[in-house]
């Protein structure tokens, strides 16, 4: 089970991005099907789905990628072969497809090559590519059946090479990489925070804390490792205190920027070196209290590119200014002016007698619907608001307190409140390259009953928030919060309360979700509304720039 | 204060190594200068920090506190005559490996705690936690900690359910003592922000709540029945402001409840400043002494937007933002389970003595005392270093003190003997407390006692529930047993008349004492033994003279002086006596006023 699943991750998360940037108009659509293509082989169970796309990848042939869809026809002809009998369809038969697809994919790359000589240096790439990830699906195929089985030593060996490529936080059930985590958390001087209560088996490969297990509690007081700024910011992360992608990135700049003052340099050694190596136990830290958002993810890039920018010479006193400005910058720029420019575009598409929907407590949101009502533009909010955390009446709150009238829902409500909604604005924790938008779980729920409602999507989004990933579902890569928050205490009883005791009963507290780009209409970053698909222009325009 | 000038010998990355001391955490401070007032009859040689507890000085705990979770100095502020003793004190010298930079404060001068804290506040450079010497606790400190971080909270402390001390303690009344003042604290929803604190002697006619605090905090839990375990963390900003005001010269009593109380009021509030100017320049000149200076951090604007950005609230049913705005925050985190004393009544030293061991994992019995073969001593029993325990003898959930020497066929029940102390052949002990460096006589029976530090007990004296300290009437050799057993029997065996004109004496010597100790309780307690019976009990509480007349030879003066409220109780053999007794009142009320007592003696 957990190796197939492995191999799933494997699938969605490492579609390369230059796949992507060099994609035409299609795009969107072939890197679908090849997603689909790879769920094929791995994923039996959703058979009767496999098919129908099968179907219709058959239809779109082109000359072009012919032999790619030829290479999927077989996969897809393979796989049609077990399908007829969906009933018989067990668990034994999932060590069947998997060898077939190896197979599969590597016949037809030798022969890929010529006929492919009237192909443009594009496709060719293409091919390589696809090359590359057939011999790693291989190799990763083969351990696949196998561990299922029995997890043998040069099963796990094999595995190595992939897994090196797979961020650690979301290979907790993989006792190598988390033998491996401990010694790196050792070396760095970090307590190794320990994995709370039984999580729900797809989501095994995540971790999972409690509230009441802090971090703290294993490091010495007053802390001397690690900054003071830093282990405040990390309990306020994981007691849920900062909440949200743009306060966590700001709280995060605000924590570097009390590093940096507090900073000198030891003799002998390089502030660009040095500096940067001191943040790293810090970051690994504050990823143990809650595992890093998009946002924050960027942040500390830009933050390690300037620190590592300054020439050798440079005095510290001088650096560190720099520093601080820079970090300065960044929040001015990217977080507070960016969400302005977002407000100002987004009041163009609220229009007087709107009714708007939110979801959840995304700052920004807020933000442009208090700045339209500055505006005096005449509208109505519906906040739709979901459990455990109820962010939902912060916003509300918030709002209200502006004077825009609101209306409060739960997202059981949703499909009834919808029909008198005019627009739906949402926020998001980071745009993937793909064009999926990740976001507080709910969120893809609501863009669906709007998309049924033929009901206008729109995704407020800075750009800082955008990110390279890409994903497809949201079991690979998400956050699992403390299954605790989900006990509930009504009328002096508390349900749930000993669940740990119940062995069949698992709680999940999934804390993101992806939606996909069909269901959303626009996005509105301050560099103008986009539609989710251009998320790899930006990205690549952005590396461009920096 | 100074770290070792920026020392890289090790390569850890720690960042305190380069930065010196101005950016620690927190800075740890002891206070180990309180006298003990309310358990005088033990301190009056021995100073309160140095009391042994499971044969550890009672400030070991606090400070091992502190080093367990990883302190590496810690300012200890007390008296001259602890430090010397601390100084000396070799063992205590292995045990804390902690960097100790102790502080004097004068002995007879009022110091508050509040007080302490100013006087050492040019090495304070950051936020301080504070801690009394006299707890003992298995608390994991990092919950207050945490508080004091997450909130970014001005105030954090601890409290604990407060336990009931069943045990018998020499010389208590057998009632629950009517006088404890209550502390009433109210906190939040959560239960960890504390909202509220009164304390029953200030409140005169009921408990008033300011309309502030219940329009922001509708749903308050007050609470009773908790210990303030005296363990603050608080901002540098505090101790800054109590070096402005002078005014405030304990923690306890004066700065916490401020604290508290200022959470709400409007002047650290920011949003409602907008008052009219009169009000404010008139605040602002008794500002001068107050608290807005206080609460800020470096990069405020910053931290103010990511608290608006972040979709977290500390309460709900209002309109207004986390915190109500507020910048001052106080916390408390309050222990359900565990073990938390603060040992300042006798009650509570000797249950801490009992609870001690459990707190540190050291072998129960020293390895350098010697232990007959043929003795019993439970697995629930401290012994100490170089004792010598004598064969055919038992100890039973008891502590022996170092350099003690218990002599054959000795039954020790329930007791703590301290150190030094030479317990002779056949002695009977039970529940008893029994001072440095005294002389338990041969075949003695001890029950419920307290004896003084040095005193000698004559062989074959029965005492029961007596506190022998300092009797000074060595002339006389007093060996005063007093009996309990109420009813109809005194039992006074091998008692030399006490005179009544020795006590007179007595009484004199012991005002002249208390000038100059200046100390309130310790004035009686000294001097005299008392008991107390129960039928003693209540007719001390109904303020009448108590005067026994079973027998005509001998005159028994008791004094007891619980509470500082100095109560005579006479019994006598003789009505002859009554115009002496009569004398001895009237110097007592003499004391009395002295001692500041509302309760004068009537009779």
């Amino acid at each position: 089970m957990c190796n197939s699943f492995a191999f799933y991750h494997f699938a969605a998360v490492f579609l390369s991005l230059n796949y992507l940037l060099h994609g035409n108009e299609k795009k969107g659509d072939i890197e679908r099907a090849k997603n689909e293509g790879k769920e094929l082989t791995k994923e039996e169970k959703q058979r009767l789905r496999k098919e129908k796309k099968q179907q219709k990848k058959s239809k779109e042939k082109k000359d072009d990628k012919a032999i790619q869809e030829s290479g999927k026809e077989t996969k897809g002809d393979s796989s049609a072969v077990s399908a007829p009998q969906p009933s018989t369809q067990s668990t034994a038969q999932k060590a069947v497809p998997a060898p077939v697809s190896v197979p599969a994919p590597e016949a037809p790359t030798p022969a890929e090559k010529p006929p492919k000589s009237k192909a443009e240096l594009k496709a060719e790439r293409r091919a390589r590519q696809e090359a590359e990830r057939a011999s790693k699906q291989s190799k990763k195929g083969d351990p696949g059946p196998q561990g299922a089985v029995s997890k043998s030593k040069a099963a796990t060996n094999e595995l190595q090479p992939v897994v090196k490529r797979l961020p650690e936080h979301i290979q907790v059930d993989n006792p190598d990489v988390l033998k491996k985590l401990a010694k790196k958390l050792e070396r760095q001087q970090i307590p190794l925070r320990l994995d709370y209560g039984y999580k729900v088996s797809l989501f095994s490969h995540l971790h999972q804390y409690s509230r009441k297990a802090p971090l703290t509690q294993q490091l010495s007081i007053p802390s001397t490792v690690i900054h003071p700024a830093i282990v405040r910011l990390g309990l306020q992360y994981s007691q849920g205190i900062v909440a949200g992608s743009n306060a966590r990135s700001i709280a995060l700049l605000h924590a570097f920027k009390q590093v940096i003052r507090d900073y000198t340099t030891p003799p002998n050694e390089e502030l660009s070196r040095d500096l940067v190596n001191r943040l790293k136990p810090y970051i690994s830290f504050l990823n143990q209290c809650r595992p890093l958002s998009a946002s924050m993810g960027n942040a500390i890039k830009y933050v390690k590119k300037e620190i590592s920018n300054i020439p050798s010479q440079c005095k510290e006193e001088e650096a560190k200014r720099k520093l601080l400005f820079c970090i300065e910058w960044y929040i001015k720029e990217k977080i507070i002016l960016a969400a302005k420019a977002i407000a100002e575009s987004s009041i163009e598409k609220i229009s007087d007698g709107d009714v708007i929907l939110i979801y959840g407590c995304s700052s920004l949101v807020n933000h442009i619907l208090c700045e339209a009502l500055e505006k005096n533009r005449k509208f109505r909010v519906i906040v739709v608001d979901s459990r455990p955390r109820l962010e939902g009446r912060e916003a509300l709150r918030r709002l209200v307190q502006r004077g825009i009238s609101c209306t409060y829902v739960l997202i059981s409500a949703v499909s009834y409140i919808l029909p008198e909604v005019s627009k739906v604005f949402l926020g998001a924790h980071a745009l993937l390259a793909n064009g999926y938008v990740m976001s507080r779980v709910g969120t893809s729920q609501i863009a669906l009953v709007a998309k049924a409602f033929n009901v206008p999507v729109l995704v407020c989004c800075e750009t800082y928030k955008f990110c390279e990933r890409v994903q497809t579902d949201s079991f690979v890569s998400n956050e699992l919060d403390d299954p605790d928050d989900l006990i509930v205490t009504r009328n002096g009883q508390t349900h749930l309360e000993h669940w740990q005791q119940e062995p069949p009963l698992g709680l999940l507290n999934l804390v993101y979700d992806v939606t996909p780009p069909d269901f959303v209409d626009l996005v509105i970053t301050e560099l103008g509304m986009i539609p989710c698909t251009s998320v790899p222009v930006v990205l690549r325009v952005k590396n461009v720039d920096q | 204060m100074r770290l070792p000038p920026l020392s890289y010998r090790d390569s850890r990355s720690s960042w305190t190594k380069n930065t010196g001391t101005d950016t620690m955490e927190l800075q740890a401070v002891l206070m180990a200068a309180g006298g003990g007032s309310r358990m005088t009859d033990l301190t009056y040689n021995t100073p309160k920090p140095m009391l042994p507890v499971g044969n550890k000085p009672l400030m070991w705990y606090p400070l091992n506190l502190l080093e367990r979770v990883g302190f590496e100095e810690v300012i200890v502020i007390t008296t001259k005559e602890v430090q010397k003793m601390m100084s000396t004190d070799s063992k205590m010298k292995r045990d804390i490996k902690m960097k100790m930079e102790v502080v004097c404060v004068p002995e007879d001068g009022d110091m508050g705690t509040a007080d302490a804290l100013r006087h050492i506040q040019q090495k304070i450079k950051t936020d301080i936690l504070v801690v009394s010497c006299d707890l003992i606790t298995d608390v994991a400190l990092h919950e207050v900690v945490d508080l004091f971080r997450a909130h970014n909270a001005t105030l954090a402390m601890l409290m604990s359910k407060a336990h009931e001390f069943t045990e018998t303690v020499p010389g208590q009344k057998g009632k629950k003592r009517t006088a404890e003042q209550r502390d009433f604290v109210g906190v939040d929803e959560s239960g960890k922000r504390l909202l509220f604190m009164a304390n029953e002697a200030d409140l005169e006619d009921g408990l008033s709540v300011r309309k502030s605090i219940i329009r922001k905090h509708p749903r308050m839990h007050i609470k009773t029945g908790l210990v303030d375990a005296h363990l603050y963390c608080l901002k540098k900003a505090v101790v800054d402001f109590l070096t402005e005001n002078k005014s405030i010269s304990s923690i306890r009593g004066e700065l916490v409840p401020y604290l508290v109380r200022k959470q709400f009021s409007k002047t650290t509030n920011s949003q409602k400043v907008k008052e009219d100017l009169e009000d404010q320049t008139q605040k602002k000149n008794d500002c001068s002494t107050n608290h807005e200076l206080l609460i800020s951090s470096r990069d405020e604007p910053l931290l103010q937007l990511a608290q608006e950005r972040s979709c977290w609230n500390d309460h709900r049913g209002d309109m207004s933002e986390a915190y109500h705005g507020g910048k001052l925050r106080c916390y408390v985190h309050i222990m359900e389970q565990g073990l938390c004393y603060r040992v300042n009544t006798l009650a509570a030293y000797i249950e801490a003595n009992r609870q001690a061991p459990k707190l540190f994992e050291e072998p129960p019995v020293h390895p350098s005392a010697i232990i007959s073969e043929r003795c019993q001593v439970g697995s629930d029993s401290i012994i100490g270093e170089r004792c010598q325990i004598a064969e055919k003898t038992s100890i039973k959930r008891s502590t022996i003190g170092i350099s003690s020497n218990v002599k054959e066929k000795v039954k020790v029940t329930n007791s703590i003997v301290m150190h030094s102390v030479t317990i002779e052949e056949g002695c009977n002990i039970q529940g008893s407390v029994i001072c440095s460096n005294a002389i338990i006589g041969r075949g003695a029976d001890l029950k419920y006692c307290l004896v003084g530090n040095g005193q000698r007990i004559e062989p074959e004296a029965p005492c029961a529930s007596l506190w022998l300290t300092q009797i000074r009437v060595s002339a006389v050799c007093v060996r005063v047993c007093v009996c309990v057993f109420v009813f109809f029997y005194v039992c006074v065996r091998a008692c030399a008349c006490v005179c009544v004109h020795y006590i007179d004496g007595e009484v004199r010597e012991h005002g002249q004492n208390r000038t100059t100790r200046n100390s309130t309780a310790a004035a009686c307690s000294h001097t005299h033994t008392h008991t107390h019976t129960r039928t003693l009990l209540t007719r001390e509480h109904s303020h009448a003279p108590f005067v026994l007349s079973f027998h005509t030879t001998v005159a028994k003066l008791i004094l007891s002086n619980r509470f500082l409220h100095t109560k005579t109780c006479l019994c006598g053999w003789n009505t002859a006596l009554c115009h002496h007794l009569f004398w001895i009142s009237t110097a007592e009320r003499t004391n009395e006023v002295i001692v500041g007592t509302d309760q004068l003696m009537e009779i």
